[in-house]
């Protein structure tokens, strides 16, 4: 962002600095500890690599010793690179933390500013519940007029696996549902037989609306295991917006989701302000299932995007 | 009712899109043949944005347009992050490589090089292919490229093919096919799903013949 003078870049910096203040009095009222997370990152070669990122995004540093390091790109794998090797079945956390992250594009390095909260080893439905609970509080404290997108990464998943799909047909399918494109994703399962799950994945698309209108017609599909374990949790989360009477038409429900599939593993959010062309908050469920421990870890969590928060609301002077 | 903004490209995929909305029941106001770039439909609360074809994209990416028409071409080439909601039955057409009749495309032991406009779809194209290209970006007039010696081959888009063949050139392999789509920006969306599908729905009857 840039400033017409320093008065105006002291009056963002303060604002940016109560924002972070009201999101961290949400987390600490929820008993969430604070934890420090690193700029640099060592690559460790013994964690699951679904949790840690190495593309042509990352920003890497060579060392003096030629070793290669890399620039924070998302800090719930920072975190989890720090806690993982010592993890034990007792432990039982809730942080939130505040940090920056990085991203190579093609023309320059992007700097973001992001805050998050994460539950790690706590009891699945109850972890979901209290991180819908803070997320719902962030929408609504700044704006009346937000989305909250809710979905599984099961439903789809579980469908997918019907398929066996070599790695391009999953890639371009993945892609069409991403692109929310039905009809050249109708065109393209042609080369499939049908099937009642060749059915629910034509159907995909459309599986959006309130989460009662959508769980109704996501069960009348066909429905393996994962597909049963997607739904059972987001009947659960419906029952408890319900109960806490969270379940308006701020929250919607879109099973076709497709934004890192592989990392996550149930419930995958996203929220939204009229206005801004990005995700203010996304997260969810993603369990850790890592040989090096031998038991999944139950884990969710979110990150709040502070610099895009703060760009919707300071405009319009709400802080 | 909520506002929706819509971006159409000027040119003739506009006038097809401007008679499918009037046909249902919306953009009644437009009028290709003023000067004016904005029409406002006050009755549906949808405001009428005409631009260049390439910057279509680029404003509903962005979100100053909530959904837009384009051809397929440019969503390829521009890899811009948004939703691609329907496909047109207008706006028909190919993305070919084209030069000098028996013409080689491809030749292993050297170099290609070709003359385009889209060259980011030609240099993924030629690479699925295995092909070292060298492509040289002109904005205009591609067919002389070859005429003149200045490349091999071209990669353009392909209508009829009389432009090709007035100039000496054939078509040497079809890339993929295009037509005009509706795209939608990613939060527009979320925020205005019920208004844009309902749009949609009456152009699929209307396509359909309902």
């Amino acid at each position: 962002m840039k400033f017409k003078n320093i008065s105006e870049e002291m009056e963002f910096s303060q604002k940016r600095y109560n924002l972070r203040k009201d999101i961290e009095n949400l987390f600490i009222e929820k008993n969430y500890t604070n934890y420090e997370t690193n700029i640099i990152e060592e690559v460790k070669e013994n964690l699951p690599a679904d949790i840690q990122f190495e593309d042509e995004q990352t920003v890497k540093i060579i060392g003096g010793n030629g070793k290669i390091s890399v620039l924070s790109r998302d800090i719930t794998t920072n975190l989890l690179n720090n806690i993982l090797p010592n993890w034990e079945r007792e432990n039982n956390l809730k942080l939130f933390y505040y940090g920056k992250t990085f991203k190579n594009t093609n023309s320059k390095i992007l700097e973001n500013r992001q805050m998050g909260a994460e539950c790690i080893g706590v009891d699945t439905i109850d972890s979901d519940k209290e991180i819908i609970q803070l997320i719902t509080s962030i929408m609504s404290k700044y704006k009346d007029n937000y989305i909250i997108e809710i979905g599984t990464s099961e439903y789809l998943k579980g469908i997918l696996n019907e398929f066996y799909l070599d790695n391009t047909e999953y890639k371009t399918i993945i892609n069409l549902i991403n692109k929310k494109n039905i009809e050249d994703l109708k065109i393209y399962m042609k080369k499939f037989e049908n099937s009642p799950s060749k059915e629910a994945l034509l159907s995909i698309i459309n599986m959006r609306g309130s989460l009662k209108q959508v769980l109704k017609n996501a069960e009348k599909f066909y429905l393996n295991e994962k597909m049963k374990k997607g739904l059972e949790e987001l009947i659960e989360i419906e029952k408890y917006l319900n109960e806490k009477n969270l379940n308006n038409k701020n929250i919607i429900c879109d099973l076709s989701t497709t934004s890192s599939l592989n990392y996550y593993s149930g419930l995958m959010i996203k929220t939204f302000y009229e206005n801004s062309n990005k995700e203010i908050i996304k997260g969810g469920r993603y369990d850790i299932n890592w040989d090096g421990y031998g038991e999944v870890i139950p884990a969710i969590g979110f990150s709040v995007d502070i610099d895009e928060l703060l760009r919707k609301i300071y405009i319009k002077e709400e802080i | 009712m909520e506002k929706l903004r819509i971006a159409l490209p000027k040119g003739r995929i506009g006038e097809d899109s401007v008679d499918l909305f009037k046909k249902i029941g919306i953009g009644n106001i437009i009028n290709l043949k003023s000067r004016k770039l904005v029409f406002y439909d006050s009755e549906n609360n949808i405001e009428f944005v005409l631009l260049k074809n390439a910057d279509v994209i680029t404003y509903v990416e962005n979100g100053v347009a909530d959904i837009g028409i384009v051809g397929k071409d440019m969503i390829i080439e521009s890899k811009k992050d948004v939703f691609e909601l329907h496909n047109l039955k207008f706006g028909y057409c190919n993305m070919c490589i084209a030069g000098k009749k028996d013409k080689e495309i491809y030749k292993r032991d050297s170099v290609l090089k070709v003359a385009t406009k889209f060259t980011n779809s030609t240099k993924e194209y030629f690479e699925k292919k295995g092909q070292e290209i060298s492509i040289i970006k002109l904005n205009g007039s591609v067919e002389l490229a070859p005429v003149l010696g200045l490349t091999d081959v071209i990669v353009d888009i392909v209508e009829t093919g009389s432009t090709l063949k007035a100039n000496g050139l054939e078509v040497l392999e079809k890339m993929y096919p295009i037509n005009s789509m509706i795209i939608c920006n990613k939060v527009s969306y979320r925020f205005k799903y019920g208004k844009i599908k309902r749009i949609i729905d009456s152009i699929i009857k209307i396509e359909e013949g309902n």
